[in-house]
């Protein structure tokens, strides 16, 4: 049976005011907070045992990070959540790498890994979703090589 | 799955032809279309997708120079006088004609391989190239640029037998980082394409574990909607390493990454204008871990002599680098045997493909099965795809079935010869005298920030400009946490080379560039950068008999004008580089750098990057470019020219259409014989450029934050601080060598003004006729300086 | 006798050439080896005094910096590696992608190949590349306690922020396991950037376990081992690269 997961690696402590001030740059200002995270998709005929186990061997840092193997996203925070990928006929070479450290961890199963970006974001004031696409597309992603979800 | 397409173009009307062309995205002309067309009628048969693809990307303007090995007819009109120049083929009898004339002995190999190479010490050689990846970069910059970096470091370890790589040059040119007004659909903002690029290049570059030492960036409207990015590679080889071999009954071994759609018809795409309908295989991504995992194994196959011929698999994929290496004898490649990326590749795809991290390489068949066995060890990919012949064929087949035939007399020396009939008149402006009101500090501070003449450390720091140890000239130095001055070239000793043969050599790189001058005239621009990237190499200690060139033109839409311009530059770069006695070793042109908007063509300014590498005999002679002691004296070398034209300040104040300054290359080449020969006297050396000399001056006392009194005697001071001269040296002379130091320089009839004396409060005053005209903050300016340019 | 040094690399290290360099200049033997050759068992760890992981992007620095080559460590190679480490006259040296490797293997602060510390992204958010002061402390273990009190030696990473929970900072200043912090020309420990280019916790640069044997550090102190890449080099200085491996070059022959 083929799962797939989503897992969130949050930074625990990271500064995200860099990005603020140079979208401040671009003429955006109605961002208030920002957090960039990364994300990993694992599917495959797989458990989630399994998975949680990569993530804690492979994929996270036990001291700088936390991890988040994905049921629900804690969305209070903020208004977006968007998850950003590698179109699939683009070359995503973190996926490749956790793939090959994969099987060093002695699991033999075939997974597809894809690796991507989240974008988390709190607006000050009220945005409609063209507004949001725009952003995004201009800021964050390449509509040429890559795609996203808004969660 | 259906292996081939046949496409009737036997039948073909001219109209029906040049469709076939754009439905394929081609970028045939009718001429070569017809060309094609005739071959096939010998053949009595029409073409596979495979055959014409091939055909189509092996004569494209980035593999065949098309364009630059026209032939030409132009009529050049300078006020009355009228003169005609006649060209067979205006490469060869320029930019290779200066080359030959000049016949320097230390030249090996020159625009025959994928890089130039000259002579180091008696084992070992010098490789350099120079690529451009513009097109890509706009569309995608990371990416882009990142794959721009790689195909150049590829082009260096493809080039002989394969060269290490031991440097990176940059050179990017972007619109202004606050262009505030609304940008079309499609078009990135330059803040964007500025940290893409720059962090596609640092991603791949440090990875590889090159040290990316020298470059520069432009700043400047005209790029806003195609930026440029030059990426250079500097590499070392054995001498007897340098030549390739390949005969008939070899193998043919694919080595590095898997095959995958990525890139189909770069080739064609970099000479096509840019417009938001593009597909996303024109973009690749590239993997810096595999290209240094396989120039690892490469580099010890290549010393146990493993294997005769390499190149990199580069635009037009393994039909241009199967095709190159074998067209001497002939081939046949076996594309079932290519490992790919994902399944359902038709074959014309796997053979046109350019994904990245390839080599190609030929090699003996009793030798094929150790160097496997050596790859394997290291976890690279490798697989034999095909063998030589000597049937002076290209033939592919997929499965048993041939796809592709060609003759390879044909595929390279069949393309039709372009040619031109042109009118040019040349500029001829006149001296207009400005009066400038504002203040000197407020013009001082306007220059010093603005972004051409600022300091690019955001950048620089945040490549690795020391790994393999040997940067002994670093783009900044100074004290941690103090001033850093910039330095004019970079200087790297191999000290990770261990069997190097002369341990006291060194090799020295620098630039020159100035696109605003394309403005005002070609001709100037093009001897302005060539003097540019020489005296850069001049200050640092290289002798002018040991600098070579690369050319790089990047230019516009190529209407009559424009194309008028590219051969006239050719000429001028032909006259400058024989008299300076500077042979090219190796060049690459990017056309039609335009981006349509709203049916109009907005091209970018002609951009000509040269780059200089010159061999240093002695580690211990070189120069840096910082103040060394106060009470020492400053210098200025060369004809100094009063005039604004083409100067930072110009552009800051916005007076156009100011004549620029000459440039007398026999004074030029007196003045550097001389600082070559005197070099024992210079304490320090740095020329003038971006910013005029006050910007020179401001440079050179950051790093042990001194300071200068100047005594001038001049009606110009803004002229004299602000132009931008070529040929002007400045350089830092011991207290007590001042007197003889002069004496020398009047024996030798060396224009020179004495500017003043090193004092060790961190002040600049500048007096003129005895009065206090300016007193500048060396802290204060370089606060200015450091805080402008960041992402 | 003549100390020995195995150089482990593997695809995405480079800093390897002039590391070997460095160690040649000082008198070690060296091998240089790709892991592949380990754990074919085509050499043998245990004949050697020194292991050196040197810098580069090990797999890239994908997912994390060293993190993939300590796994492919720890998962292979792991019996060899704990009979070298736990051999009193063995050394381990990791410089910048060597020192993240061993940090996230779990042999540094202490051997217990539990990750207890990491190096992650610079607080610049951006790849550092320039010289730094280091401190020296003389109370730490190792031979290089020896150094000058002061020294400089270049830096280029990404991810060298030195992070630690509160207790596992305190064991490791009780320890003295700390070797090099940054700080300023004066030798004041400073957590200023770009005096601290990372934001390193206790502005640590290096560190060693409590034997001194394992040692590391992000500077790079291959690439000062001759007076030229210094960078404002007319002020002589001594080449605190070449004084590094030296002492630790001594301490294997048991000079000190």
């Amino acid at each position: 049976m083929v799962n797939k997961y989503i897992i969130e690696i949050i930074p625990k402590t990271k500064n995200f005011t860099s990005i603020i001030e140079q979208l401040k740059h671009l003429g955006y200002y109605n961002i208030e907070d920002v957090a960039v995270n990364k994300i990993y998709s694992i599917t495959g005929n797989i458990s989630k045992t399994k998975v949680l186990f990569i993530t804690k061997k492979l994929l996270v840092d036990p001291i700088a990070e936390d991890y988040n193997v994905k049921n629900k996203i804690n969305k209070s925070k903020y208004n977006f959540v968007i998850n950003i990928w590698y179109k699939p006929q683009v070359l995503d070479i973190v996926a490749i790498y956790v793939e090959k450290a994969v099987k060093y961890l002695g699991l033999q199963k075939k997974i597809k890994v894809r690796c991507g970006t989240q974008i988390c974001i709190k607006f000050s004031k009220k945005i409609n979703i063209k507004e949001l696409k725009n952003l995004i597309e201009k800021i964050f992603m390449n509509p040429l090589i890559q795609e996203y979800e808004i969660v | 799955m259906k292996l081939f397409n046949t496409i009737n173009i036997l039948s073909a009307s001219d109209k029906q032809l040049i469709e076939i062309s754009k439905r394929g995205l081609l970028s045939l002309s009718l001429q070569e279309m017809k060309v094609i067309q005739q071959y096939f009628k010998s053949k009595k048969r029409n073409p596979t997708d495979c055959e014409l693809e091939t055909i189509a990307q092996t004569w494209s303007e980035h593999c065949k120079h098309k364009t630059l090995t026209a032939k030409v007819k132009i009529k050049i009109k300078k006020g009355k006088k009228v003169f005609i120049k006649k060209y067979d083929n205006v490469l060869k009898e320029t930019i290779f004609y200066a080359t030959k004339k000049i016949n320097h002995p230390d030249c090996l190999s020159v625009f025959e391989d994928n890089a130039g190479i000259v002579k180091f010490t008696n084992k070992y050689a010098v490789a350099v190239k120079v690529e451009t990846h513009n097109h890509p970069s706009a569309l995608e910059p990371y990416g882009g640029a990142a794959t721009g970096i790689g195909g150049v470091i590829r082009d260096i370890v493809g080039c002989g037998l394969g060269a290490k790589p031991i440097a990176n040059t940059d050179v990017f040119c972007f619109g202004d980082l606050e262009y505030k007004k609304e940008l079309p659909q499609g078009v990135f903002h330059p803040r964007r394409i500025f940290n893409g690029v720059v962090s596609g290049v640092r991603d791949y570059g440090n990875r590889m574990g090159i040290p990316t030492v020298n470059g520069s960036i432009v700043f400047d409207n005209g790029f806003l909607f195609n930026p440029l990015v030059y990426c250079g590679c500097v590499g070392i080889i054995p001498i007897n390493k340098i030549n390739k071999t390949v005969k008939p009954n070899q193998y043919i071994v694919l080595v590095g990454g898997k095959t995958g759609r990525d890139g189909i018809h770069g080739a064609t795409f970099s000479s096509a204008a840019l417009h938001n309908k593009l597909p996303t295989s024109v973009v690749q991504i590239g993997d810096p871990i595999t290209e240094k995992m396989f120039l690892d194994v490469i580099l010890k196959a290549r010393d146990l002599g493993l294997y005769t011929a390499i190149t990199d698999c580069g635009a037009g994929g393994l039909s241009s680098a199967c095709g190159e290496l074998t067209k001497d004898c002939g081939a046949k490649i076996y594309l079932e045997k290519v490992p790919l990326k994902y399944k359902g590749l038709l074959p014309w795809e796997i053979w046109l493909s350019e994904s990245q991290e390839r080599m190609v390489l030929i090699m003996d068949k009793h030798k094929t099965q150790k160097f496997l066995q050596l790859c394997s060890l290291e976890d690279v990919e490798a697989t034999i795809i095909g063998e030589t012949t000597n049937s002076k064929k290209l033939e592919v087949f997929y499965d048993g079935t041939k796809v592709c035939e060609l003759d390879t007399e044909f595929l390279y020396y069949g393309v039709p010869k372009l040619s031109f009939n042109l009118s040019y008149t040349l500029a001829n402006l006149k001296h207009k005298n400005v009066v400038i009101t504002e203040p000197l500090e407020k013009l001082v501070k306007k220059v010093i920030s603005s972004s051409n003449v600022a300091s690019k450390e955001w950048v620089i720091r945040q490549y690795d400009h020391e790994v393999q140890a040997g940067t002994i000239i670093k783009p900044l130095c100074g004290r941690s946490n103090e001033m850093y001055s910039p330095q004019d070239a970079a200087v790297i000793y191999p000290i990770s080379i261990e069997d190097i043969d002369d341990k006291q050599k060194a090799i020295s790189i620098s630039c020159g560039i100035k696109p605003s001058l394309s403005r005002i005239d070609v001709v100037k621009m093009t001897e302005y950068v060539i003097d540019e990237a020489i005296r850069n190499n001049i200050c640092v200690g290289t002798k002018l008999e040991k600098i070579f060139l690369l050319d790089n033109f990047c230019w516009g839409e190529l209407n009559k004008t424009n194309l008028a311009k590219l051969y006239l530059s050719c000429e001028t770069a032909k006259n400058v580089a024989i008299k300076y006695g500077t042979p090219f070793i190796s060049g690459k042109d990017s056309l039609n750098n335009y981006y349509l908007l709203r049916n109009k063509k907005v091209s970018i300014p002609e951009t000509l990057l040269i780059t200089a590498v010159g061999v240093i005999e002695d580690i211990n002679n070189i120069k840096t470019a910082y103040f060394k002691h106060p009470d020492n004296y400053v210098f200025l070398l060369g004809k100094f020219s009063y005039s604004l034209g083409g100067s930072t300040l110009s552009e800051c104040l916005k007076i156009k259409n100011l004549k620029p300054p000459e440039l007398n290359i026999n004074t030029a080449i007196k003045v550097y014989k001389f600082i070559n020969n005197y070099n024992h006297y210079i304490l320090s050396a740095h020329d003038v450029s971006d910013g005029g000399v006050i910007t020179t001056i401001s440079e050179m006392c950051f790093a042990n934050n001194l300071g200068i009194e100047i005594n001038l005697n001049t009606q110009k001071l803004v002229e004299f601080l602000f132009s931008e001269p070529p040929s002007c040296i400045l350089v830092e002379i011991p207290q007590d060598k001042k007197n003889m130091f002069e004496q020398l320089l009047n024996k030798e009839k060396i224009p020179y003004i004495v500017l003043g004396q090193l004092k060790p409060q961190p002040l600049i005053n500048i007096i003129s006729k005895g009065k206090n005209k300016l007193k500048l903050s060396v802290e204060e300016i370089y606060k200015l300086w450091t805080s402008s340019v960041t992402g | 006798m003549t100390p020995t040094s195995i150089i482990l690399r593997v695809g995405g290290t480079n800093c390897d050439k002039e590391t070997v360099v460095a160690l040649k200049s000082v008198g070690f033997k060296t091998l240089l080896v790709h892991i592949n050759q380990l754990l074919k068992k085509e050499v043998k760890l245990q004949e050697f005094d020194l292991l050196v992981i040197p810098g580069g992007f090990s797999f890239g620095d994908y997912i994390s910096a060293g993190k993939v080559f300590a796994v492919e460590i720890y998962y292979k190679l792991r019996k060899e590696l704990e009979k070298f480490v736990l051999d009193k006259n063995k050394y381990i040296l990791g410089i910048c992608n060597g020192f993240q490797v061993l940090v996230k293997l779990g042999l540094l602060p202490k051997i217990s190949f539990v990750q207890q510390v990491t190096l992650t992204e610079n607080d610049s958010g951006r790849f550092e590349c320039r010289w730094v002061y280091l401190k020296v402390n003389k109370n730490n273990p190792s031979v290089l306690s020896k150094l000058p009190d002061i020294i400089e030696l270049p830096i280029a990473h990404a991810e060298g922020k030195f992070v630690a929970k509160e207790k596992v900072l305190q064991e490791i200043v009780e320890n003295n396991c700390i070797i090099f912090q940054y700080c300023d020309k004066n030798g004041v420990v400073s957590s200023n950037y770009p005096l601290n280019p990372n934001g390193s916790m206790l502005n640590i640069a290096g560190i060693t376990d409590t034997s001194g044997r394992i040692i590391g550090l992000m500077p790079h102190p291959e690439r000062f081992i001759i007076k030229n890449q210094y960078p404002v080099y007319e002020n002589v200085k001594n080449p605190y690269g070449k004084q590094f491996f030296e002492l630790i070059k001594k301490k294997i022959q048991k000079i000190y």
